[in-house]
């Protein structure tokens, strides 16, 4: 049997908060091995469309399909147990446990239902977290509190909790908002990885343009929870619509310079 | 007379400086950005100058005034207004009245009235959905909501921001920025914490790199090509 070309397909899915629809009949698909980059103005649904996918929040109406199975209603373990996990925008780790125990959490808990938890990690969830420090560059930090941690590290480790349950498709939320450019591209390199090596299915959201152009294969632009725009990123700055409600006029420059620097390979792509 | 100096200023948060003597001046009506790997300081020397870092020595002079050890609140009311990183909002409050906590200094209803105007043509997001609470709107509208807090002020003489353009749609950056220049030119002070060297390099009278608690460039925009060397070996430009 092949597998579907797609991964994940949403039809007609809604969000209502009374009469806001924060996501408004949205359809679109993500294909295996793809990165998808998702932007648009502030408070377009963007990470309320996330909350959707990994059963945060459950959706008003529509459906959400995953790698065969309907996945619409059910519970945020069950959707991360099927394979798909997430990061936050805000710090959203054990801040009181190491960064080792809160990687042996993520991948104990994250693979299965744990009915009646053992009172200590498996030695798959041990050879899990060592082998994503790896990944993450966090090793050296492995037995640091997380709530000791920096800024890069602490978005690392977060992405690390996200991964280490070797999920097949991942969403991140703005993992490199608040980064300089050198620390942009430690992260980069992990997601290059993860894509090239792993390959893993990533959708993100992100604001630095730079970013996004040399990294997403296809870039989707929200607005009021619907679709303005779908393409490749380099196609962002042409349509007008998304320069006037989301790039701006640097922003536009900004995803030119991106899409340059992938072409030169020193960028993030 | 500068308008802010600091004078070999130290500050820990129980283990180890996080700021390791840090002499700088602001001069009344300048604009002045501080850039630098993250962990490295900027965030608490903006608290340090607030009044938000509990232990600190060296010196602290606004408008000449020493304010090492004044309380956070009455430095505020001296003038001083501090947009800090993050989502400090009232998430229980309606937006309406998270900003005029923001212009609780204010010496009239009026005055706020004035500021809040200034900050709804700024963000007119904010004013579609004033009478919402904190909680319904999105990270970067949040965000916005901080920094329109942070502009209630009337009397605001030193307008310090953390990180303005932190998860905010690149065209709502240009607008902060725009509107950075505009406060600008009618005098205003301005201090800028960013991460994009290159955006703040545009806007700023003087760029200081920070790394380790220490200022290990200090310079103005148009010496950063010359210096391009260091500002990479910090920043990995």
């Amino acid at each position: 049997m092949t597998e579907a070309l797609n991964l994940l397909s949403v039809e007609k899915l809604t969000k209502a908060y009374g009469a806001m629809k924060a996501v408004n009949e949205l359809d679109f698909t993500v294909r295996r091995g793809e990165v998808l980059g998702i932007g648009g103005p502030n408070g377009a649904g963007k990470t309320t469309l996330f909350d959707l996918l990994s059963g945060v929040t459950p959706a008003t109406s529509g459906r959400i399909t995953f790698d065969g199975h309907d996945i619409t209603g059910l519970t945020a373990p069950q959707i991360c147990h099927l394979g798909l996990s997430r990061t936050f925008q805000l710090n959203a780790v054990f801040n009181s446990m190491t960064v080792r125990d809160n990687l042996r959490t993520s991948a104990y808990f994250g693979r299965e239902n744990r009915m009646l938890p053992g009172l200590r990690f498996d030695a798959a969830a041990n050879a899990s977290a060592d082998e994503v420090m790896e990944l993450t560059q966090l090793t050296s930090y492995a037995h640091a509190t997380a709530g000791s941690l920096p800024v890069l590290q602490l978005k690392l480790l977060m992405i690390a909790s996200a991964i280490v349950s070797h999920p097949k498709l991942v969403l991140l939320d703005e993992p490199v908002g608040g980064l300089n450019p050198g620390e942009i591209e430690t992260c980069a390199a992990v997601f290059r990885q993860l894509r090239d090596f792993h390959g893993t299915t990533i959708v993100v959201i992100e604001h630095v343009m730079s970013f996004m152009t040399a990294f997403a294969d296809r870039v989707m632009i929200l607005h009021h929870g619907a679709k303005l725009h779908e393409g490749p990123a380099d196609s962002l700055a042409e349509n007008q619509d998304v320069v006037d409600v989301f790039l701006g006029v640097s922003g536009a420059a900004e995803s030119r310079k991106g899409k340059m620097a992938g072409g030169q390979g020193d960028g993030a792509s | 007379m500068a308008l802010l100096e600091t004078g070999d200023l130290f500050a820990s948060y129980g283990t180890g400086h996080v700021l390791n003597g840090i002499s700088m001046t602001v001069e009344q009506g300048e604009l002045v950005g501080i850039v630098g790997p993250n962990g490295h300081g900027k965030t608490t020397l903006l608290r340090a100058i607030s009044g938000l870092m509990p232990s600190c020595t060296g010196a602290v002079r606004l408008g000449g005034k020493d304010v090492l050890g004044t309380a956070p609140q009455r430095i505020a009311q001296m003038g001083l207004v501090h947009v800090p990183q993050g989502d400090l909002v009232y998430k229980d409050m309606t937006i309406l009245e998270n900003l005029l906590v923001g212009g609780y200094a204010n010496r009239s209803a009026q005055r706020s009235e004035a500021q809040l105007e200034k900050v709804f043509t700024l963000f007119p997001k904010l004013k579609e959905r004033a009478g919402q609470t904190a909680s319904s709107l999105s990270g970067g509208e949040r965000r916005m909501l901080g920094i329109g807090r942070g502009l209630m002020m009337a009397d605001c003489r030193l307008l310090m921001l953390d990180e303005p353009s932190l998860g905010l749609a690149p065209v709502v950056i240009d607008q902060i920025y725009d509107s950075i220049d505009g406060l600008r030119e009618a005098g205003m002070t301005i201090v800028i914490v960013e991460e994009n060297i290159a955006r703040v390099a545009e806007h700023a009278d003087r760029l200081h790199l920070m790394d380790g608690g220490h200022f290990v460039w200090s310079g103005l925009p148009g010496e950063m090509e010359e210096n391009k060397q260091i500002i990479d070996t910090y920043l990995g430009a």
